[in-house]
């Protein structure tokens, strides 16, 4: 799709990067924010994932796989930027919001932060073996070559990523039936 | 419907919320970025993947005489070329010495991988898992934070549970990785097989020794090992993607030797 863009960039075409970077940075935004559910730190690791690319664009040998290629790139620096939140927060207490308890209306909202709380207490990779099936709907051999990891570790941070959210929303579910019953 | 195919539906739901838009401003810092950020000079591939029979023979025949000329130069001529008089302030480091001579035949194919794997220059010691390793200059360390408690080694980049040393630039696509844990009421040999036998293990395998500890690793090109000594079982793992063989070529199972040849198990400073 990119080729010819890809083919004049790796000569060291910048005006032709530029145009790469700007047909595919919406997407990898998209994708950075899903992983690390903070806009800044999304922001900074796609300026980070292109430059990586621009920097690295010779070694790509297959100009039509340049966005998978860069999305494993982008994965990566995803990592490292949560890993850099991860040391910035280090001996800071997170203090978690009570899930507002209301009438119906709000039910689906309250649902939804459980699930960004719940999906929030996940690893960065595990997030990102969700975000690439089930936000770009990737197959998960699909996934595994884009992140770059075998398959079987996929399927490993599926299952144990699913396992967690599961275990947050029951005990956010737990804990909100007992708060409900003591209001009562 | 399902609680499994709730929780999908959730999620999907759920992660299509959010920002799909980079700023404007973000753009402009990569461009004024990229415009002070030259590109990788990028060697290779050697092995094209069309590359036929003829233009194989006619690069091996160049490399040939390329080779030999500059041969010619450094060793033929006493009084002359590039080796008569090395300049002893030039400090250039020593050219590794050819593993192999190649055989001058039509159907030769260079072996040779763009890239050497650097040297084991860096020293790595694990507090959690009572082992030391020497591991390539440049490349990155992730010491474990956690136990490993997972009956079999469970692969996954970056967690707290293993001592992770990486590529700088290939990161997941290239590490070493050593965990050890109690093998409890499992015999050596139990542990050992139960290790070969999980999702990250060998289908072949060949007995091993590291450090004196026996155990097993992987045949062919399988670059896993596990070992026991003083009921403790160690996992010494070395990964490499598939997806960019050219820059992973030079660590092969003769490279992963030369790691677990630098071993030194000590099962009591281990931390469980």
């Amino acid at each position: 799709m990119y080729a010819a863009l890809v083919e004049q960039a790796k000569r060291g075409d910048r005006e032709a990067f530029d145009s790469l970077a700007r047909l595919t940075g919406d997407r990898c935004m998209a994708i950075a924010f899903r992983i690390l559910r903070d806009f800044d730190l999304a922001d900074d690791a796609v300026q980070l994932a292109l430059l990586m690319a621009w920097r690295e664009l010779r070694a790509l040998r297959d100009p039509e796989r340049f966005e998978p290629w860069l999305h494993r790139i982008l994965t990566h620096a995803c990592y490292a930027e949560a890993r850099r939140r991860r040391r910035w927060s280090e001996g800071v207490r997170v203090l978690t919001v009570e899930p507002v308890h209301g009438t119906d209306d709000y039910a689906s909202v309250d649902n939804r932060d459980q699930l960004e709380r719940a999906f929030k207490r996940l690893t960065v990779q595990q997030r990102a073996v969700l975000v690439f099936h089930h936000y770009l709907g990737l197959p998960l051999p699909e996934v595994a070559a884009r992140i770059g990891i075998p398959l079987g570790t996929v399927k490993s941070r599926m299952h144990h990523a699913k396992r967690a959210l599961r275990a947050s929303l029951d005990a956010e579910a737990r804990s909100s039936a007992a708060s409900q019953e003591r209001m009562a | 419907m399902t609680a499994h195919n709730d929780l999908d539906r959730q999620l999907t739901d759920f992660l299509r919320e959010g920002p799909e838009e980079l700023p404007y401003e973000s753009f402009d810092a990569v461009r004024d970025r990229t415009e002070r950020t030259g590109q990788r000079v990028f060697i290779g591939p050697w092995r094209l993947p069309e590359m036929n029979k003829t233009l194989t023979f006619g690069l091996v025949t160049a490399a040939l005489v390329v080779a030999a000329f500059v041969g010619a130069q450094l060793f033929g001529s006493p009084n002359g070329g590039f080796g008569s008089d090395p300049s002893p302030s030039l400090e250039t480091p020593a050219t590794p010495e050819p593993t192999a001579t190649p055989e001058p035949t039509a159907t030769a194919e260079p072996t040779a991988s763009p890239v050497a794997a650097p040297p084991l220059t860096q020293n790595f010691t694990s507090a959690q898992h009572g082992i030391s390793l020497s591991y390539p200059e440049g490349w990155t360390a992730q010491a474990a934070t956690e136990p490993w408690t997972d009956p079999t080694f469970p692969l996954e980049f970056g967690l707290p549970h293993a001592d992770w040393l990486a590529d700088p630039t290939l990161t997941s696509n290239l590490f070493l990785t050593v965990a050890s844990q109690p093998i409890g009421d499992a015999t050596p040999e139990e542990w050992v097989a139960a290790q070969m036998a999980s999702n990250e293990g060998c289908t072949e395998t060949e007995p091993a020794t590291v450090d004196g500890a026996t155990g097993l690793i992987g045949a062919t090109d399988c670059t896993r090992a596990a070992v026991t000594t003083d009921g403790r079982g160690y996992w010494i793992q070395l990964y490499t993607s598939g997806d960019d063989p050219d820059a992973v070529a030079p660590y092969d199972r003769a490279w992963f030797e030369s790691v677990l040849a630098t071993i030194v198990l000590d099962p009591e400073r281990a931390a469980d």
